[in-house]
């Protein structure tokens, strides 16, 4: 008893530092929380408005006065990237988490009760993983309309089905649990054996997933916007400055590499981050298991 | 003597997990080695098949001489050629001891070819030959199938071909019956000890059950935390066991002459192997502890013919509940 | 006698397998017209090996299965075809002890929330000091540490966790409790406590046991009456003490091992396995291992039949201290001396 308490303990305190543990996973926590930090105050830290021109500075390289230097418009690309981390990261969380939960619902749904319905349900859902994200992205702005909450629609679409799916199988594993029965054997109706038994049991792969998905989503967004499909010009998303920048690569290369550089940098943020999470819970999943 | 173990000890980093464990077993002759889960049972199989670094333990005391060759002292490969060729193990889960995608009658062909000069063809007779001394209806068949498609009761008389197939002089089997049924526990218990007398192989059974260690042993050794903590004749140790940790034993195996009451359990549980009680480690469980086995550990004394207990309360011997 | 506590008749559970287009599916008899009657107060064994319908038979009268076809009724009222939602209420007069004690508490949940999570399902409030209290109280019942109320499961030993679901059982107090072979994933010492702590709770208030178990012995001990199983039908009922009259019974009988070295090494006669219950042949299901299976029995099944007082087997040739019950019941059956070769 007391060996498996010391253990206990030991594996709390990794299960705690695991996050910060790993250098990797420290330094992409600390980058990906100065992002946020940049995005949720970006009109006190930029240095001018994100779409004021100055025709006089068009093109210019990284100087002391604009840092990463001015767009073909002669706006400042630094405040640029700062406000486009607002359209990037919100985009990406909202859409992670508008997919998340509706994957989460509808996975559960299925996963508790079965039969036909779920048979129909995942049949239509599995139809989106019959195309490439960018496509199904893609295809659904076109009929929405470019614009900011058609990204967020297409992108949470276009990770529905992996979501729904983890969450089913989730469901469907700890349905069979004894405790499950034994809240049927007390009585128990559907809402309380879901709510109480099954979703926190079953939510921290979907959660840790979620967390890397949203890597995969600001990279998806980008892509839309630089094919013009996002953000409406002169709201500056990531992939729009590169878009726009695109034309100009060879001579103001940093109007595009610069936000492309920030895509890169949060991706790779969160995917260590998530990873090192990942690692954590596995621990504590080895302790429910112990 | 076929196996000898004296003074056992295993450690695993420093927390001592057998503390000096001595047993031995002849030819024809069966060894219950008893216990709850947690008393070491398994682990002493398992230094005596050399497997222990497998688990992060190791020997730090003690010996165990195989027929005359102390197996402490061999190398690896020499060692590889006693595991499964001289000494076998039946271990407890037969579906997850078993190689899901490799035919059965093969896996048994493996074992012999592995430890006995035959080619396949010969390999394969000796297969069918076992199979059928096992009672494994439609030997032929059967050779051709997969695990899974056995029931488990065939399933554990397969494992049990593999053990025999490098002709071993020793079987050891730990729990080879927990998970089967009771009617099909019984046909394993019985072609182990008939197996027993045919060929002249000593057996090590492992088992929590006092039922089973009735039926089938000539000696019994009971363990507790990793000491042996009873030894003797079988008709001993159940007409008047010494020690109480043993009483308990058998008092938990309902007997059809038991009035309501009688099936007393053993209070408490057993001890972690990082929180060994001081002194008899059986103590705490104890109704009878007196205030000497709270300090010092009481030695296996002799209590008779071949009968030896660790408690200082030996000189009473109890009655069979 | 009184309304019993719980009447079955002729219960059938019965599973569809396989199949597909063009192809009928298979039907698996979990379990075959099963009758019994247990009265209030009195602990009635369930004896079979896997496969035998036990543990199926325990989920059916407890409606955590659907049955396919007969009646269940609990202190009167038929609940086989109640709807889920008026069952719920009543539940909690009919409870179960899961033979998993591993999985049977939500991970998540501390010990005092899993034991009130019964008050919370069927609507109970209790006040915060009336939580302590019930906590305090189902904990001591079973003999747990009221420190432990708070760890989570896994700091729990099996044979802890199994008192959490006794007491988790027994907290709205139903008077009828099914025990799902409550300890057969448990040590032989952690089974005889769990065992002696089921015999003093049924002193201290009247409650009814279905006690499943795959060990005859234990059956032996620790219940009045006993039902033997075999491939989804009863074949044989007994009062404890009673000599099997059904080869079957007798053979697990002779398979379960007492402590007892003066039979060692007797010869166990029974061979063979449980055969599938998919597609059973005609006569009595039990003749392809019976030692003493005639012609009659490749051809008829047998029906349960007494054979002593409030004892009853499905053979067509019982065994029975009773001298002349060696000539087949019913039928006409090949007159001959009854084989005990094997």
């Amino acid at each position: 008893m007391s060996l498996s308490l010391k253990t206990q303990g030991a594996a709390t305190l990794r299960l705690l530092g695991k996050p910060f543990g790993g250098i990797g996973g420290a330094i992409c926590g600390a980058g990906l929380g100065l992002f946020i930090f940049v995005a949720l105050f970006a009109p006190l830290l930029a240095p001018y408005a994100y779409d004021a021109q100055d025709l006089a500075r068009i093109g210019l390289p990284p100087s002391a006065e604009n840092w990463f230097g001015t767009d073909e418009f002669g706006r400042d690309v630094l405040s640029r990237v700062i406000y486009g981390a607002r359209i990037s990261l919100s985009v990406g969380l909202t859409a992670v988490a508008l997919s998340a939960s509706a994957g989460i619902l509808i996975g559960a749904l299925c996963g508790y009760f079965g039969g036909r319905f779920d048979r129909i349900t995942m049949a239509a859902i599995d139809l989106t993983w019959c195309f490439p994200e960018i496509l199904l992205a893609l295809v659904l702005v076109a009929i929405l309309g470019p614009g900011l909450n058609s990204t967020v629609i297409a992108i949470a679409v276009a990770y529905l089905a992996q979501f729904t799916r983890l969450t089913r199988t989730q469901v469907r594993a700890l349905k069979g649990e004894t405790f499950v029965e034994v809240s049927r054997c007390l009585g128990a109706g559907h809402a309380h054996i879901l709510l109480r038994h099954l979703l926190p049991n079953a939510l921290a792969p979907v959660i840790v997933v979620a967390m890397l998905t949203t890597g995969d989503a600001i990279l998806l967004e980008a892509t839309l916007g630089f094919f013009g499909m996002g953000a409406q010009p002169p709201t500056p998303s990531w992939g729009a400055m590169m878009s726009s920048g695109s034309a100009q690569l060879f001579n103001a290369p940093w109007v595009v590499i610069i936000p492309g550089l920030f895509v890169a940098l949060s991706v790779i943020f969160i995917n260590v981050y998530g990873d090192a999470i990942l690692a954590a819970l596995d621990v504590k999943n080895r302790i429910r298991r112990a | 003597m076929l196996l000898s173990v004296e003074n056992l000890q295993v450690q695993f980093g420093r927390l001592q997990a057998l503390a000096g464990v001595s047993f031995s077993v002849n030819r024809g002759e069966v060894l219950g080695l008893v216990g709850e889960s947690g008393s070491g049972k398994s682990l002493s199989a398992m230094a005596v098949m050399g497997l222990l670094p497998l688990s992060g333990g190791r020997v730090s005391g003690g010996s165990i001489h195989f027929d005359g060759t102390d197996l402490g002292s061999l190398s690896p490969k020499a060692y590889r050629k006693i595991r499964g060729g001289k000494v076998a193990l039946v271990t407890q889960n037969p579906m997850t001891s078993l190689d899901p995608v490799v035919r059965v009658g093969q896996q048994i062909d493996q074992a012999a070819l592995l430890h006995l000069p035959v080619d396949r063809t010969e390999a394969k007779a000796r297969t069918l030959a076992l199979m059928d001394r096992l009672r494994i209806p439609n030997a032929e068949m059967v050779y051709t199938l997969y695990p899974h498609q056995l029931s488990g009761g065939l399933r554990q008389r397969i494992v049990i071909a593999m053990a025999l197939a490098g002709e071993p002089d020793l079987l050891i089997a730990d729990e080879p019956t927990t998970a089967l049924d009771v009617t099909v526990q019984a046909q394993i218990i019985q072609l182990l000890i008939e197996l027993v007398q045919e060929r002249d192989l000593g057996l090590v059974l492992i088992t929590h059950d006092m039922g089973v260690v009735a039926r089938t042993c000539d000696r019994v050794a009971v363990m507790y935390c990793g000491r042996i903590v009873e030894t003797g004749p079988v008709e001993a140790i159940f007409a008047s066991p010494r020690h109480p940790y043993t009483r308990a034993l058998i008092g938990c195996i309902p007997r059809h002459d038991m009035a309501p009451g009688d099936l007393v359990g053993i209070p408490g549980v057993v001890p972690s192997v990082a929180a060994m009680p001081s002194g008899c480690r059986f103590h705490p469980r104890c109704a009878q502890a007196v205030s000497r086995c709270f300090t010092e550990v009481p030695p296996l004394s002799a209590a008779g013919d071949n009968h030896a207990s660790a408690c200082f309360l030996t000189d009473q011997p109890g009655e069979a509940s | 006698m009184t309304t019993p506590i719980l009447s079955v008749t002729d219960l059938c559970k019965t599973f569809r397998s396989g199949g597909g287009l063009w192809r009928k599916p298979r039907q698996f008899h979990a379990v075959s017209s099963v009758s019994f009657d247990i009265q209030a107060g009195e602990t009635v064994g369930v004896v079979g090996e896997s496969g035998c319908g036990k543990s199926t038979l325990a989920r059916v009268v407890l409606r955590l299965m659907e049955p396919s076809s007969g009646s269940i009724r609990f202190e009167g009222e038929d609940i086989a075809a109640l709807p889920e939602k008026a069952l719920r209420p009543l539940r909690r007069r009919f409870q179960m002890v899961f033979q998993d004690p591993y999985s049977s508490i939500n991970p998540r949940l501390t010990i005092r929330e899993a034991l009130l999570e019964p008050f919370r399902v069927q609507g109970v409030s209790l006040t915060t000091a009336q939580e302590q209290d019930t906590v305090d109280r189902l904990m001591a019942m079973v003999s747990l540490n009221p420190v432990l109320a708070e760890s989570h499961p896994h700091h729990l030993s099996g044979g802890q966790k199994q008192r959490v679901g006794i007491a988790r059982a027994l907290a709205l107090q139903p008077s009828l409790l099914v025990l799902d072979e409550p300890t057969a994933s448990l040590d032989v010492s952690v089974q005889a406590q769990v065992i002696q702590l089921l015999q003093s709770l049924r002193g201290q208030q009247t409650l009814t046991y279905l006690f499943i178990s795959h060990d005859l012995a234990l059956v032996r001990y620790f219940c009045d009456r006993i039902m033997v199983m075999y491939l989804g039908r009863v074949v044989e009922v007994m009062p404890k003490g009673a000599t099997p009259a059904h080869p079957y019974t007798r053979a697990l009988l002779e398979s379960s091992f007492e402590p007892d070295p003066t039979q060692r090494r007797s010869i166990v006669r029974i061979t063979g396995e449980i055969p599938s219950g998919y597609d059973l042949p005609p006569g009595c299901a039990f003749q392809a291992r019976c030692p003493k299976a005639q012609d009659l029995c490749r051809q008829t099944r047998p029906e349960l039949g007494s054979v002593g007082t409030r004892h009853q087997a499905a053979c067509h040739f019982p065994d029975s201290p009773l001298p002349d019950t060696q000539t087949p019941r019913s039928g006409t059956a090949p007159s001959q001396e009854t084989p005990h070769a094997v």
